[in-house]
């Protein structure tokens, strides 16, 4: 498609009316007050502003700040060619307002609180704060709330994702705590968990004070008044051996398994100094009145609500470090480098490069309710945004001006989404498998938790007893294939072992069976209605029993069953011409639309892989946190980094044939086309002339055959112009 | 035309290696995440070990035992208490006195080299925290992550081989502690298949060197421009690398992961499994000057069914533990390697419903060459196996134990980026006296 063709397609989604910024007048006055306050600063220190860039410059660095990638060959083609004044303005609001903000987003966020996909507390609740996170970024929920949901946040992962936050830290509180101060006060406590801060001002009672605020969220598990009570029950019954009530307690626990670490109670101990505390200040276990380490004081009424208090104090306007905190990260998001740094290590003797600025800043976030998108608009909009970026090393002992963003290496997020947008067709659509997957298992852990809660007692015991009869069959399996085991290693008859081994999960797989089975038939007989509906409502009208065991296990879902509309069918059947697939060829375009249908498991975005991606993947080889700990990314180059570049069989998919990239070359005539296309795909920009005459020296003799492009493809990927954001 | 290639050869094989090194994991960009704060303004590291020695050992391969391993049906059998025992009979073994299981016969015949240590205690019977416990000898915490002993030598002491990592792990968990706070290059590069050899040091196939060297000069074409712009430390950092690695393509060095160099005599002594292959890379590495390598192996979580599960396990650990005692021992280089078999806790002497075991904070861990004093055992527990007779050990002792026998400086305080003052074992102390 030629760039002219797309352009009314592309105003289209934006609105030819002008920007939404410049219709803001209060918006627009904040970004012309932000390059005042820069330019008062560059004059107090004698510095010139960098030059306002080119479009292509320019695309290439709003796509990468906002959306995390770089923009498509039409994308960029469509903003060069567009012919409107205030198009870089309105670039900000279409990408603000994409499902590529979200992505590039939540990537920031999960380093930020380290959400994990399979984390300390298992993986429904994991996935649920994932979604959460998703969600409040998709709806931009002002900062302010998202905190305090998550500050405050109680119960079931079922009700809110929110919860993933105290869960994360599970048995952890006054790490958790720390966690906290760092991230929405920018304030390290960690020291002072253990001693008196011994570089700041902070005592370890200052820590144990705001402790006692947070320190009784705590994680569990599924409990519900029927199992406690069939547990009562168990435990009473002089008819049972220990040994039964041991098999029936383990049977409960299977049952419920799914839905270990799901919910996040507040217990009401208090809170008491260590055994070993040593300032005069206070005695060793002496109990710790919750209180605040600065700002306006918050007492604790004895009806209060600790977290509810704490959240609101946390959130508030007045709340001297907050606000500066949020400002300045989303700051560093969008010119590389905060005006205090580090963003998170606030001392009363921080200050910030452009004192004023910073000041400034914080009153625009307030002034916007934190509203995220609000506030970066304002800071994308700025002249000193479309300034060039700052080419010497910017010194991390040395103030910088922002006479431009700072230069600097893509995130391993970036690397990897524009990677992305070269070999997808559609870069920014969801891992449909993962999301539906994570959305059945919810769904069915809700439908079994509250099946379990509503089954009355008694028919809990009776299914427990059950299983305890099978298990207790299982142990005489045991001792046969024990027996066989003996005289098959004294022989080394290693088949002999593997078939035992195989007989041995066998009986573990009956066992799982035998749980569903038997729980099944309890709630069969609740005289509870909802329990009858429930049940039928799962197994929607197919075998019920089938619906309790499906309820206990984890979905699998086949990416080739993914939904297609019609547009998207047409679009594939279009494509499918393109790689040259006759409309007949029927074999040929079902694997071509399976490609399609799966492409999106291998090659979508990062926020929509395990956060974080497995180890050994793509991301991590290029420094995605492990988010174990707060922003633990890295951007330092290795020697696997170019090996993966150059010689991984994930790489070399980008010069294949179904790769978005290699479609575009294909559809080029000339070689000439065929390089700019490849210029314009990665850099956003066309070649030079010298590196234009280079390259066809170099194809003179290489020819103009396919391995040629594909070389020309993987040489221009390895390059360092494509790592870096200008 | 290849003209990458072409530099290449013109470099000094000294001075590349010497870049290799620092750059093998990754550029130090940032110096600050290893500066060490001097000021000491209270004190840090206190307690921590000061015993120093002359090293006894080179090298340490460690191997870990993932899910807490039974140490009743391994290193600690009760022979006289059938009701600890369940089915798991004892053997005697090369060493006088030392009884271990009957699933290990094939290393009984090498405990002559062996110090069992039977009093380790561990402080939680929690998997991932109790694992994180014995790697770092700190507990897990969820605002800073320790570096594991591997990544401490590689800190103090560097590589043993500029060209190759300093430390590698060879296992498929993602939750290890790696470089823990230390720059990245100091955390173990992760083999998780042995066999497979380096990931992607070869070209795809179809790709001739022609077609790859037509590749760099595009990207020198490409890059050109823009290298001279940007001359940041980011940009030539990466320069650098794409030279490096093709160096590396080149290397002989690269021979050390290349299991296919090995008779298949000795491949198969090790015992064809990922566990086996795993022990005997760990070989070849410590032959080209890697330092740390640890192997990771098992599911010994036996809540059900431990008298199948663990015979199973344990048939693959005896035939590979063997085989590397007995290698390393033909090739020499036993004294100067330690081998070390440990997990994070045992599981209980009580059987359970389930003819499985469950966690239990007390376990064994076995130390084999590097200076070790052979046909030894260190620590008893007691008759019912349910606590530590004599002689408690605890992780960071035995990490110190092995820092010891290292030569490495346990009482130097190193500061974390967020300022926080640590040594190499917190503080464990070293059990000297288990040296010959």
């Amino acid at each position: 498609m030629k760039a002219n063709l797309l352009l009314p397609f592309f105003a289209a989604i934006i609105g030819m009316t002008g920007s939404l910024h410049a219709k803001n007048p209060d918006l627009a006055a904040a970004t012309k007050k932000v390059d005042e306050l820069l330019a008062v600063g560059w004059t107090k220190h004698k510095i010139a502003p960098n030059p306002i860039v080119g479009d292509e410059v320019f695309v290439r660095r709003a796509y990468l700040t906002v959306v995390g990638r770089i923009p498509t060959l039409e994308e960029t083609q469509a903003f060069l060619t567009w012919q409107s004044p205030d198009k870089r303005s309105k670039l900000v609001d279409k990408l603000l307002s994409s499902d590529g903000y979200v992505h590039h987003f939540v990537n920031y966020w999960a380093d930020v609180l380290r959400a994990q996909s399979q984390g300390v507390g298992g993986s429904t609740t994991a996935q649920s704060y994932m979604n959460y996170l998703r969600q409040a970024l998709r709806e931009n929920k002002p900062f302010d709330q998202l905190t305090r949901e998550l500050i405050s946040a109680e119960g079931s992962c079922f009700d809110t994702g929110a919860i993933g936050y105290y869960m994360r830290d599970r048995g952890m509180p006054l790490d958790n705590l720390s966690n906290t101060t760092r991230i929405f006060l920018g304030t390290r406590m960690e020291c002072a968990q253990c001693h008196d801060h011994p570089f700041d001002k902070w005592r370890q009672k200052d820590f144990y004070q705001m402790a006692a605020f947070t320190h009784n969220m705590s994680g569990g598990s599924f409990q519900s008044a029927s199992i406690t009570e069939a547990q009562k029950m168990m435990a009473k019954d002089k008819s049972l051996d220990a040994d039964t009530r041991d098999l029936m307690r383990r049977a409960i626990t299977e049952a419920t398994r799914s839905l270990r670490d799901t919910i996040v109670t507040q217990n009401k101990a208090s809170l008491r100094l260590p055994h070993d505390y040593k300032y005069s200040d206070a005695k060793p276990k002496d109990v710790v009145q919750a209180s605040v380490m600065f700002g306006k004081p918050v007492t604790l009424q004895k009806e209060a609500n600790p977290i509810q208090e704490f959240a609101k104090w946390l959130t508030s306007p007045e709340n001297p470090r907050f606000t500066n905190v949020v400002a300045n990260r989303l700051w560093k998001r969008v010119f590389g480098l905060g005006l205090i740094e580090p963003v998170d290590e606030l001392m009363d003797s921080s200050v910030a490069s452009n004192p004023e600025l910073m000041k400034f800043l914080e009153q625009t976030m307030r002034a916007v309710n934190y509203d995220m998108k609000a506030y970066l608009k304002v800071l994308l909009n700025t002249q000193a945004f479309s300034r060039a970026s700052t080419r010497e090393e910017v010194n991390a002992a040395e103030p910088y001006y922002f006479q431009g963003p700072v230069f600097r290496r893509m995130s391993s997020e970036q690397i990897w989404d524009s990677l992305v947008t070269l070999v997808s067709p559609d870069p920014d659509q969801p891992n449909w498998s993962s999301r539906e997957r994570e959305q059945r298992d919810l769904e069915k852990r809700n439908q079994l938790s509250e099946l379990l809660k509503k089954t009355e007692a008694p028919l809990i015991l009776e299914a427990a007893k059950q299983v305890a009869v099978l298990m207790r069959e299982q142990n005489k399996e045991f001792d046969k294939l024990r027996a066989e085991l003996d005289v098959a290693r004294a022989k080394d008859d290693k088949e002999r072992v593997k078939d035992i081994q195989r007989r041995l999960n066998q009986s573990q797989t009956i066992l799982r069976q035998t749980v569903s089975k038997c729980f099944y038939e309890a709630a069969k007989k609740s005289g509870n209605k909802e329990v009858q509906k429930a049940l039928a409502d799962a197994a929607e009208g197919s075998d019920m029993e089938m619906a309790m065991m499906n309820m206990m296990s984890d979905s699998r879902v086949d990416a080739r069953d993914m939904p297609l509309s019609d547009a998207e069918m047409k679009q594939i059947q279009a494509d499918a011409a393109l790689v040259g697939i006759k409309p007949k060829d029927e074999k040929s375009l079902k694997s071509y639309t399976n490609y399609r249908k799966t492409l999106h498991q291998t090659w979508c975005r990062a926020a929509e892989l395990p956060s974080p991606a497995p180890r050994g993947h793509f991301l991590r080889e290029f420094g995605q946190s492990d988010r174990d700990i707060i922003e633990n990314a890295n951007d330092e180059a290795s020697v696997p980094q170019a090996l993966a570049m150059m010689n991984s069989a994930l790489v070399a998919q980008l010069s294949s044939g179904w790769s978005e990239l290699a479609m575009n070359l294909r559809k080029c005539q000339e070689p000439e086309d065929k390089i700019n296309t490849l210029y314009l795909s990665l850099f956003s920009r066309k070649p030079t002339v010298k590196e234009q005459a280079a390259l066809f020296e170099l194809l003179e003799t290489a020819g103009t055959g396919n391995t040629a492009f594909e070389d020309l493809i993987l040489g221009a990927i390895s390059t360092q112009r494509f790592l870096f954001i200008e | 035309m290849n003209t990458t290639f072409r530099k290449a050869n013109e470099l000094d094989r000294r001075s590349f290696l010497a870049r290799t090194a620092q750059s093998m994991l990754g550029v130090g960009l940032l110096p600050v995440t290893e500066q060490m704060f001097s000021g000491k303004v209270f004190a840090a590291g206190e307690g921590s070990a000061t015993a120093k020695q002359v090293p006894t050992a080179r090298n340490v391969i460690m191997l870990y035992m993932t899910g807490g391993q039974s140490h009743l049906d391994t290193w600690d059998p009760k022979p006289k208490n059938k009701e600890v025992m369940g089915a798991t009979k004892a053997i005697p073994t090369s060493a006088d006195g030392v009884m271990i299981s009957e699933y290990l016969p094939r290393t009984a015949k090498f405990m002559h080299h062996a110090c069992v240590i039977n009093s380790m205690a561990t402080n939680t019977a929690a998997h991932e925290q109790a694992n994180y416990f014995m790697h770092t000898s700190f507990g897990l915490r969820s605002t800073i992550k320790h570096p594991g002993l591997g990544a401490w030598l590689s800190y103090f002491q560097g590589a043993g081989n500029p060209a190759l990592p300093a430390y590698v792990y060879v296992g498929n968990d993602s939750r290890h502690p790696g470089a823990g706070f230390f720059a990245k290059r100091h955390g173990p590069l992760m083999v998780n298949n042995p066999e497979a050899g380096l990931q992607n040091v070869r070209p795809q196939r179809g790709v001739t060197d022609q077609r790859f060297g037509m590749r760099r000069e595009v990207a020198d074409i490409m890059d050109a421009e823009f290298q001279a712009a940007h001359a940041t430390r980011g940009v030539k950092a990466y320069a650098d690398m794409y030279d490096d690695a093709v160096r590396l393509m080149r290397s002989e060095d690269l021979a050390a992961f290349d299991l296919t160099q090995e008779p298949d005599a000795i491949r198969q002594a090790y015992g064809k499994d990922t566990f086996g292959q795993g022990c005997l890379l760990a070989r070849r590495l410590v032959e080209h000057g890697v330092r740390f390598i640890e192997v990771a192996f098992g599911s010994w979580d036996t809540h059900v069914a431990n008298f199948i599960n663990t015979p199973r396990l344990c048939d693959t650990l005896d035939v590979a533990l063997s085989a590397l005692v007995n290698d390393l021992e033909r090739r020499g280089l036993l004294d100067s390697t330690m081998i070390l078999v440990t997990s994070e806790f045992g599981r209980t002497p009580k059987i359970n419903q389930n003819q499985g075991r469950d966690h239990y904070p007390i376990f064994s861990s076995v130390l084999m060459g590097g200076g070790i004093q052979g046909g030894q055992k260190y620590g008893s527990t007691t008759e019912d196996g349910a606590g530590i007779a004599t002689d408690k050990v605890s992780p960071p002792d035995l990490n110190a134990t092995i820092g010891y026998a290292l030569g490495l400086p346990m009482d130097q305080v190193i500061y974390s980026p967020s300022k926080r003052p640590f040594t190499v074992a917190d503080k464990g102390q070293p059990l000297t006296h288990l040296f010959a």
